[in-house]
């Protein structure tokens, strides 16, 4: 309203000085041609402000009165004598009537190409939404928040992949079963179709479809009971769903590419899991069968200390393979997610105590040596699956019997911590290269220490520990020490107080 | 006097042999059977001495054959169980088992558990004055216990315990029948203070807890008093 005041006052202002203008050169005595001429000038003026065609146009007709009024003969009536001034008027007129769609043409321009930049400023958010979308549920959920947070109208999409129907809609009360047919004519012909198209128009819906290569085809859905859609606005919506369709083409193929991972490491752990179990099944099994078959040959002469000696190399071969079978089995239910972590407080003391029993006819030339901290008052407990901490340990002291050289010194010992026990495992064999130090803890790997010779087993052992270990919800590394050797820590966390009084 | 007759239900042919074979050299009588059922008629026709009995049997649960032998009689029963299954090792010797061994086993610690399980509990043990084994002693009478003649202190708690285990030497106690026997129930607590005692005894009695001499424990089974 203020707008229009406004808009009157200015109009008449230039009507104003117009006039007074063309007194001043009547009075120069200029000719009447060159009044007329800024008659016109004042009604293009007038033009421009108003830019309302109807308004502009009675403004101009006005004009045309006051020139008749004032200018012409016989003067300061309305009648005209010359009928030169009436095509003169109409020529005004017919001037004001160009320049006026003229302007107003102008004028909707420029507020379409308002619009378009606004269009062109949405589109750029959504592509930095979607950049930041992960999943298609994710994408697509998005999208359609988007696009009702411009024209408030519900949405929904159905995807067809690989036979299956999907559905996503931010609404949980939008019913896709009246547009069932039609639908599935947009996913099938990829056509739009809906509210006055060609197909199905007396629909409320729009639906627009979308497709990936070879992927997938849908349908994004509009229920237009908010708002109608122009053309264009129709467009920017068509502009939209083609890109929410390429989104959804990289989330497949990537998901596709993550897949296609997964598969080849499943496949080279396999392939490394049958070449080590050839390897380290058959070492000890060929000891014990060429041991028994020279003691079976009633041409080999043995005496009986011989014959112990062998039989006792049998024996603890034997008792290597039963290692080598646990870790073998626990590694299997860590890979297929089955192991089964049943904790309890144990008294490290008597986890010692068993390893120490399992691992001691194995030592060959090496010492074991199990430390209590030296101002121990109290049982240490540490909470833990006792056979799973005694594998870890028995792991690490075997590993540090492969690895290291005659007569290594081992040494096993614990220490109580405010919030854990951390383990030990110290040798003076000779260290780990320093780029080695991560990577002995991998699945298969057999790094050779300083040591040049022969390495036994498939390296299974430290990675067993370091999942051990971490199913516990410790940490284990390794490092090299001040005696010449390595030392393997890890932690096993204390039992959380309030689980103690639940159990109460 | 007849040979003490042993009875093996076990279903693999191979360590089948060689335990009837280290059985016989060591004169025993014995009887075997391939599965539980077969296990079970030949039980009940024969009477063995002793069953050795392993639980991951093809036909029935090990632990039915055991309830089974259990209804009629107090024959010793030792269990054959896997590395890994503790839970099934603790309820086999909760059940009335007596003892157990973990397959891969050595034959030597069969044969010992064999000894010690036929060995008959004197029902007047306490009432014997004396127990003495290596550098431990304890007069049951004074209730005094000597550790290389010198008088260590247990407490009546420990006291009980330590008797308890040298009442059956060589066998297998579980934490939940020394709990039992001790405190008169079962708890829920993980037996946090009958290992806290028995950590204490052995720091009382042992020179190295990690190379015992009198007292083992049996991880996630129990303790044991060794007799040799």
């Amino acid at each position: 309203m203020k707008q229009t005041i406004w808009s009157i006052l200015r109009v008449f202002v230039i009507l104003f000085l117009a006039t007074l203008l063309s007194f001043a050169f009547e009075q120069m005595d200029l000719r009447r041609e060159n009044i007329m001429l800024i008659y016109v000038i004042a009604s293009l003026l007038i033009m421009i402000e108003t830019k309302r065609f109807l308004f502009g146009l009675a403004a101009t007709i006005m004009l045309v009165f006051v020139f008749n009024f004032f200018f012409t003969e016989p003067k300061y009536t309305f009648i005209i004598d010359d009928p030169n001034y009436i095509i003169t008027m109409a020529i005004f007129i017919v001037v004001s009537f160009v320049v006026s769609t003229l302007t107003s043409k102008l004028h909707k321009e420029v507020i379409t190409s308002r619009q378009n930049q606004k269009r062109v400023e949405q589109l750029y958010q959504m592509s930095k939404i979607l950049l930041n979308a992960s999943t298609i549920s994710d994408i697509l959920l998005k999208e359609m928040a988007f696009l009702e947070g411009i024209f408030e109208n519900k949405t929904a999409v159905v995807l067809v992949r690989s036979k299956k129907e999907e559905y996503y809609s931010n609404h949980t009360d939008i019913d896709l079963l009246p547009y069932k047919k039609a639908i599935e004519h947009a996913i099938s012909f990829q056509e739009l179709c809906g509210y006055e198209t060609h197909q199905f128009q007396e629909l409320p819906v729009l639906l627009f479809p979308m497709k990936g290569k070879e992927q997938f085809k849908g349908v994004l859905m509009m229920d237009l009971e908010k708002k109608k859609l122009t053309a264009q606005e129709q467009e920017f919506v068509e502009t939209n769903v083609i890109h929410m369709a390429v989104a959804i083409e990289k989330e497949i193929y990537a998901q596709e590419e993550e897949n296609a991972r997964v598969a080849m490491e499943r496949e080279k752990f396999k392939s490394a899991l049958l070449r080590s179990l050839s390897h380290d099944l058959r070492t000890p099994l060929t000891s014990i069968q060429t041991g028994s078959s020279i003691l079976l040959d009633s041409q080999t002469k043995l005496d009986e200390e011989t014959k112990r000696s062998m039989l006792l190399d049998m024996n603890n071969e034997t008792s290597r393979l039963s290692e080598f079978v646990d870790n073998l089995l626990n590694m299997t239910k860590i890979h297929s997610e089955k192991l089964n972590v049943n904790k309890r407080l144990e008294l490290v003391d008597d986890i010692f105590a068993d390893v120490y029993h399992r691992v001691y006819r194995r030592l060959g030339s090496a010492t074991l040596e199990m430390q209590s901290p030296e101002d121990q008052t109290e049982m240490v407990s540490v909470y833990c699956d006792a056979t799973l901490l005694i594998q870890i340990l028995t792991n690490l002291i075997d590993n540090a019997v492969m690895h290291t050289k005659d007569n290594t010194h081992i040494t096993l010992s614990y220490q109580q911590r405010p919030l854990d026990v951390l383990f030990s495992v110290k040798d003076d064999g000779g260290g780990i290269d320093q780029e080695n130090l991560e990577k002995i803890f991998q699945d298969f790997v057999s790094v050779g220490y300083k040591k040049q010779d022969q390495n036994r087993g498939m390296g299974l052992g430290l990675s067993i520990s370091r999942s051990l270990v971490e199913a516990h919800g410790g940490i284990i590394r390794a490092e090299n020490n001040e005696i010449g050797g390595a030392t393997f820590t890890f932690t096993i966390p204390n039992l959380k107080k309030e689980t103690k009084h639940e159990s109460n | 006097m007849s040979q003490t007759k042993i009875l093996i239900i076990e279903d693999d042919k191979v360590i089948l042999r060689f335990l009837k074979l280290a059985l016989e050299t060591n004169e025993y009588n014995v009887v075997s059977a391939m599965n539980g059922l077969s296990g079970i008629s030949l039980y009940l026709s024969h009477k063995p001495d002793l069953v050795l009995l392993d639980l991951g049997l093809p036909d029935i649960e090990g632990m039915e054959v055991l309830s089974q032998i259990r209804e009629s009689d107090d024959t010793p029963v030792i269990v054959i169980s896997a590395r890994s299954k503790e839970q099934e090792k603790v309820l086999a010797l909760d059940s009335g088992a007596n003892d157990y061994v973990t397959k891969p086993f050595n034959m030597g610690e069969v044969l010992a558990r064999i000894r010690v399980s036929l060995r008959k509990v004197n029902p007047s043990f306490t009432q014997k004055e004396l127990f003495s084994f290596k550098d431990l002693q304890i007069d049951f009478e004074k209730r005094l216990v000597l550790l290389a003649e010198e008088e260590i202190h247990l407490t009546p708690m420990e006291y009980k315990l330590l008797t308890l285990l040298v009442e059956h030497q060589g066998k297998v106690l579980t934490h939940s029948f020394l709990q039992k026997k001790v405190w008169g129930y079962d708890t829920l607590d993980e037996y946090q203070s009958l290992r806290v005692f028995m950590a204490s005894i052995r720091k009382k009695i042992e020179q190295s807890t990690k190379d015992p001499e009198y007292i083992v424990t049996e991880v996630g089974v129990g303790y044991r008093f060794l007799d040799h």
